[in-house]
């Protein structure tokens, strides 16, 4: 198999473009979506300042590597959970990663680890408030990459979501007509109001095969075993299918979610939306000062709630 | 020689003592969940996704520490991974 660009031998067969690349034109093809991502979407610029939230896994290392690669100002956050050899290993990777490639660039790793700062891991805490290890470690990381892009005064927050989380999310929302989550359910989300960091994700136009090839052929060095809490979430089931769906009907995913970002965007202007409804509906809240729609934001009542059961033992 | 299931497919696994094999077969190392194979060769890489009723979208198979593409024949004296993208909960 040729590469459809330059003749070259193909390392990877895209379906969906109908094309075969060799190594030096997926890198090309790589590039090129993440800039015109970060183009349409407004993201950022080579001035911003750039907070890449990263788990040592293929996309955030990835992501990462490529503003690197691109001329942008990015350091990283990574959130240790500590789920035992798992959270051991990730963070090897993210430490190597930095010394290896991103310290050549000048940029900074940031760490944050959940038993140290917060007391407990986070299925400790998720046994201890009752709720799912999941939602419990999602409150987490959102609150945590949040609270340090304001404190640490970068200007955008950037998350390794791909074409199929983003595409696996909308089915999710639309099965179970979530339309409140569909409105949010864009690339770039405005730093609406104070306390809020914009939030953005340069790699919606790659599905996750396109970036692990891109991790492959540029030997970084990222986990592969998947996270153990993550077994058997509807996340994964809502992939599962999209992909079968994907080898029956090349294109599939990139139809299903790029037609929905061009209809919403034909709807309204999004950000502008989003931001107006922020202020109407969100204050600080009264314990931390994070934006919230409630008197106590979700974190802090979480935990809150943790503190008691543990005092109760 | 034991076998074991992937996907819908039956696949012989390694043997306790290589040594007693009539003939060699590519070692196969299936991340998520992680599994060691053997596999007769030649095949072509499609055709071992096939066999192992993997899906092509799910999946990059890796020749050494080199990605190669779908029409690679992969032989007895290759030491094949066959890695999962799929992440995230």
């Amino acid at each position: 198999m040729r590469c459809r660009k330059c003749a070259h031998p193909a390392v990877i067969k895209m379906p969906r473009h109908n094309i075969s690349l060799c190594k030096d034109c997926l890198t090309e093809f790589v590039h090129n979506q993440v800039r015109r991502a970060v183009k349409t979407h407004r993201m950022f610029t080579t001035d911003d300042r750039i907070l890449v939230a990263v788990s040592g896994g293929k996309d955030s290392l990835t992501l990462w590597a490529i503003l690197l690669k691109l001329g942008y100002r990015a350091d990283a956050l990574y959130v240790d959970l500590g789920i035992g050899e798992y959270s051991i290993q990730s963070r090897q990777k993210v430490q190597r990663f930095t010394d290896t490639v991103a310290a050549t660039y000048q940029a900074k790793l940031h760490v944050h680890t959940v038993e140290q700062e917060q007391g407990a891991g986070i299925r400790e805490l998720a046994t201890l408030v009752h709720r799912p290890t999941c939602a419990t470690c999602g409150t987490m990381k959102r609150y945590q990459f949040n609270r340090v892009a304001v404190e640490k005064d970068y200007d955008v927050m950037a998350t390794g979501h791909n074409l199929d989380d983003e595409a696996a999310r909308l089915l999710g929302n639309v099965l179970h007509w979530q339309t409140d989550y569909l409105d949010k359910q864009t690339p770039a989300l405005p730093a609406s109001l104070g306390g809020f960091a914009k939030k953005v994700k340069p790699l919606y136009r790659l599905t996750e095969r396109e970036i692990a090839a891109y991790a492959v052929i540029h030997h970084i060095d990222y986990i592969v075993d998947e996270c153990p809490m993550a077994k058997g979430s509807k996340m994964l089931a809502y992939k599962h299918a999209l992909n079968r769906l994907e080898t029956e009907s090349p294109g599939t995913k990139h139809t299903f979610y790029l037609t929905f970002l061009d209809r919403q965007a034909k709807q309204h202007e999004t950000s502008g939306k989003i931001a107006e409804q922020d202020r109407q509906h969100l204050r600080p809240c009264t314990i931390c000062g994070q934006p919230t729609s409630t008197e106590v934001c979700s974190y802090c009542q979480m935990m809150a709630k943790a503190a008691v059961a543990a005092q109760r033992g | 020689m034991k076998t074991v299931e992937v996907g819908g497919s039956t696949v012989h696994c390694k043997p306790a003592c290589p040594g007693l094999m009539i003939r060699p077969a590519m070692k196969v190392l299936v991340s998520n969940p992680r599994q060691e194979l053997e596999v007769p060769g030649p095949t072509r890489v499609q055709q071992l996704l096939k066999r192992l009723d993997l899906t092509p979208e799910a999946y990059l198979v890796i020749r050494g520490d080199e990605l190669v593409a779908e029409d690679t024949v992969l032989e007895d004296t290759d030491s094949i991974e066959i890695r999962s993208v799929i992440s995230g909960g």
